[in-house]
């Protein structure tokens, strides 16, 4: 019986005896196991290096490229995700140019255009070599700091890797995108943006500053996939882009005219303030004792514009407000100062008379909210996208000799109902009191 | 026996003279033993004889080395009749052959030759208007400020001003020393003066022009037309008092005319080019310059939706 009790008092101090071992094994692998983020962006380029590619357009004529990016296979079938301003030459003019993507040991693969989102700057190539190693998307939203890291091939050096953090979607941005705190660089353009699991969050996009770059959220690349996959390869680039182009415009002014304007006191008048989340507003005033006019500025301007081409750009709205007046100017000097600053604003947004028109200008006397106004408005069309014109009007007010306002409004590939639309809302709001 | 009066000038009428000959016949040359001796190294010692036929004068060519010339032709025959009023080149000799009675140029009246002649006022009024003149330019300097007064600037506009007047007054007094032996600046000096004050007073009005009709084409007609008229009078009173020519309005407005033309031509060559800028009227003017009446918002909207139909897709060449 001792000898039992014995053994049984053996067992169960064996039985904590390799409990506490267990726990001693645990803490000593907790403590001498490196944590899971230490050496993590060099595991992940070893294991993920070779699903990213650069991605060149080649001059067919000399065979040699003209413009780089940063692509990532993203399906089984060799379908590889990209920017669409890096295929973009391509797009406008492919039979001038070819596409093709190189690995990371060099092996170069003819590449096909399969589709793009000339919105949100995506593009989708299809590799004629196929490879099985792909990423997987991450379509759930992170937190503000998680850890993100991109690849891809800066100004042609070599493939990188760099880190930084995720720091959530801006909010007044039009078109969605991810603010990263990683130093993104020409070259890597289209290449990807991933987590700790090498999942994608998000693809490489443009730089804003130092440390401060941009994303595409994955899910905009997850819709772009999904609709290839149900309606087939573009055929048409130029009317797909025409068609983005207008949906998209309609979309924004549409719900640009469905808010309910906030307007305020702007000096004497009354004006609309910030029309859109999406425009950001600055102000100045103008009132150094050797200026012989008192002024006012206030000028706002949409964070986001489309890229068409190198040189065009569409999709910005801005509109600028200038108040003056004067107890030293007498009438002829003050028209004189009203004349200086009676100036379209620059879009400067098109400069190639293959992609736009001349302005066509017109000018009027008009009375608005019981005051009498110069007006001059101009419009251009787009030469490849029909239905599509940049729009720029100016407004001086002229019936009084000591104060008055000059407004500016511009609008980049807008519709004519959408224009005249918004040309009407926005003279409609002003209200001069006195 | 008719006299013979000969004037002789020579290259672009310089050295005109007149000789009044009584004799039957006279001998032109290079030569000293000549009557009259023209030092010309192109006409040859015994060029020509002129001797009376009657009551009428002859010309004889006595050498061919270089072409007598009788009113701009050749004379091919040795000896012809010759009239008053006939035009003989020997050589760049200009020789002008003249009876007693052959009618003279009405006298041709002097502008302003009363108080510009007359020794008290002749520099007087010519140097006041220019200094009138200066201050106009730093009044007109003065209006067209806008956010701060320089007047250093201001004045230096206005003595830059005075500056050009006299150049080109004293540019113009030289050509007449030259053409006339007479410079006449206090004259050149005041009509100089004059016109500019005028084209600085004036100097706006293509854009009130251009305000008031609501028309960029009205604006450019003006302003050309002006600045032709304002041209066309500088350069007609400058060749008055520095040239003896006798059409100087007719001579200023080809000169001008042709200069404007050049002008509009080579600031034309670019319209049409593509620009990404607009091209619109600019010009803004005080209240009282609106004479168009406002149009409503609707009127204007309305005009705003038919500009579209002028980029439409037809007329562009895609």
């Amino acid at each position: 019986m001792i000898i039992n009790r014995c053994f049984v008092s053996l067992l169960v101090g064996l039985k904590y005896l390799l409990i506490s071992f267990q726990l001693w094994v645990l803490l000593g692998a907790l403590l001498v196991v490196p944590s899971s983020y230490a050496g993590t962006a060099s595991d992940l380029f070893n294991d993920l290096k070779q699903r990213v590619y650069q991605i060149r357009v080649i001059d067919v004529a000399s065979g040699n490229k003209t413009s780089i990016g940063s692509g990532f296979q993203v399906t089984k079938d060799g379908y590889v995700a990209t920017n669409f301003h890096v295929v973009s030459s391509y797009v406008h003019e492919p039979d001038k140019y070819r596409l093709e993507a190189v690995n990371y040991d060099n092996d170069t693969d003819e590449i096909d255009l399969l589709g793009f989102d000339v919105i949100h700057d995506l593009a989708v190539v299809k590799l004629k070599t196929i490879r099985e190693d792909f990423f997987q998307l991450n379509l759930a939203d992170l937190s503000k700091g998680d850890r993100v890291y991109s690849m891809g091939n800066p100004h042609d050096l070599a493939m990188t890797i760099i880190e930084g953090n995720y720091n959530g979607l801006i909010a007044t941005s039009r078109y969605q995108k991810i603010l990263f705190s990683g130093s993104l660089n020409a070259g890597m353009s289209g290449g990807p943006a991933f987590d700790e699991n090498g999942r994608i969050i998000g693809v490489n996009v443009s730089k804003g500053g130092e440390q401060l770059s941009f994303l595409v959220p994955a899910k905009k690349l997850d819709l772009l996939l999904n609709s290839i996959l149900e309606q087939g390869a573009i055929e048409d680039f130029e009317k797909h882009i025409e068609t983005s182009l207008i949906r998209d415009q309609n979309n924004f002014y549409k719900n640009l005219f469905a808010e309910k304007w906030d307007n305020v006191p702007f000096m004497e008048l009354v004006l609309p303030s910030t029309i859109s989340e999406s425009l950001k507003c600055w102000g100045h005033t103008v009132d150094k004792k050797d200026i012989l006019y008192n002024g006012v500025h206030q000028h706002c301007q949409s964070q986001d514009e489309i890229y068409l081409s190198r040189g065009l750009y569409t999709g910005s709205l801005t509109y600028d407000y200038e108040w003056m007046d004067t107890d030293d100017l007498n009438r002829l000097q003050f028209y004189n100062l009203i004349q200086t600053r009676f100036k379209h604003g620059s879009l400067g947004n098109a400069d190639k008379e293959e992609d736009v028109t001349n302005f066509q200008c017109h000018s009027s006397f008009t009375e608005i909210s019981n005051h009498s106004w110069r007006i001059s408005n101009c419009l251009r069309a787009y030469k490849k996208y029909s239905g599509l014109y940049d729009s720029v009007i100016l407004l001086a007010s002229v019936d009084e000799n000591d104060k008055g306002i000059i407004i500016k409004m511009g609008a980049a590939g807008i519709s004519k109902s959408n224009a005249t639309q918004l040309i009407k809302t926005f003279i409609g709001a002003i209200r001069w009191p006195n | 026996m008719a006299k013979l009066i000969i004037q002789i000038s020579g290259r672009y009428g310089r050295n005109t003279k007149f000789i009044k000959y009584s004799g039957e016949k006279l001998l032109v040359g290079r030569g000293l033993t000549n009557d009259i001796v023209v030092s010309d190294p192109y006409v040859a010692p015994q060029q020509i004889q002129l001797y009376q036929d009657g009551t009428q004068w002859k010309i004889k060519v006595l050498d061919r080395t270089n072409p007598v010339m009788i009113n701009g032709e050749v004379l091919a025959d040795d000896t012809v009749f010759v009239s008053s009023g006939d035009n003989i080149t020997i050589g760049r000799t200009h020789l002008g052959l003249f009876s007693e009675d052959h009618p003279v140029e009405a006298t041709r009246k002097l502008v302003l030759s009363n108080w510009l002649y007359q020794g008290k006022f002749r520099s007087f009024l010519p140097v006041m208007l220019l200094i009138i003149v200066c201050l106009l330019q730093l009044f007109s300097e003065y209006q067209s400020l806008s956010a701060t007064v320089k007047w250093g600037e201001l004045v230096s506009g206005a003595l830059l001003v005075a500056f050009v007047i006299l150049c080109w007054a004293g540019l113009w007094a030289l050509i007449g020393r030259l053409l006339r032996h007479q410079p006449h600046f206090f004259a050149q000096l005041f009509f100089t003066t004059l016109i500019f004050g005028v084209s600085i007073a004036g100097g706006t009005l293509h854009e009130y022009a251009e305000y008031m009709s609501n028309s960029i084409a009205i604006g450019e007609i003006v302003l050309w037309v002006f600045s032709f008229s304002v041209l066309t009078a500088l350069l007609k009173f400058n060749l008055i008092y520095a040239s003896n020519l006798r059409n100087t309005t007719m001579i200023s407005m080809i000169f001008n005319g042709c200069l404007i033309l050049f002008i509009y031509g080579f600031s034309s060559i670019g319209d049409g080019e593509f620009s990404s800028s607009p091209q619109y009227t600019m010009v803004v003017k005080p209240p009282f310059a609106q004479v168009i009446s406002n149009q409503s918002i609707d009127d204007y909207l309305r005009d705003y939706e038919a500009q579209f139909s002028e980029l439409d897709d037809s007329k562009i060449d895609r």
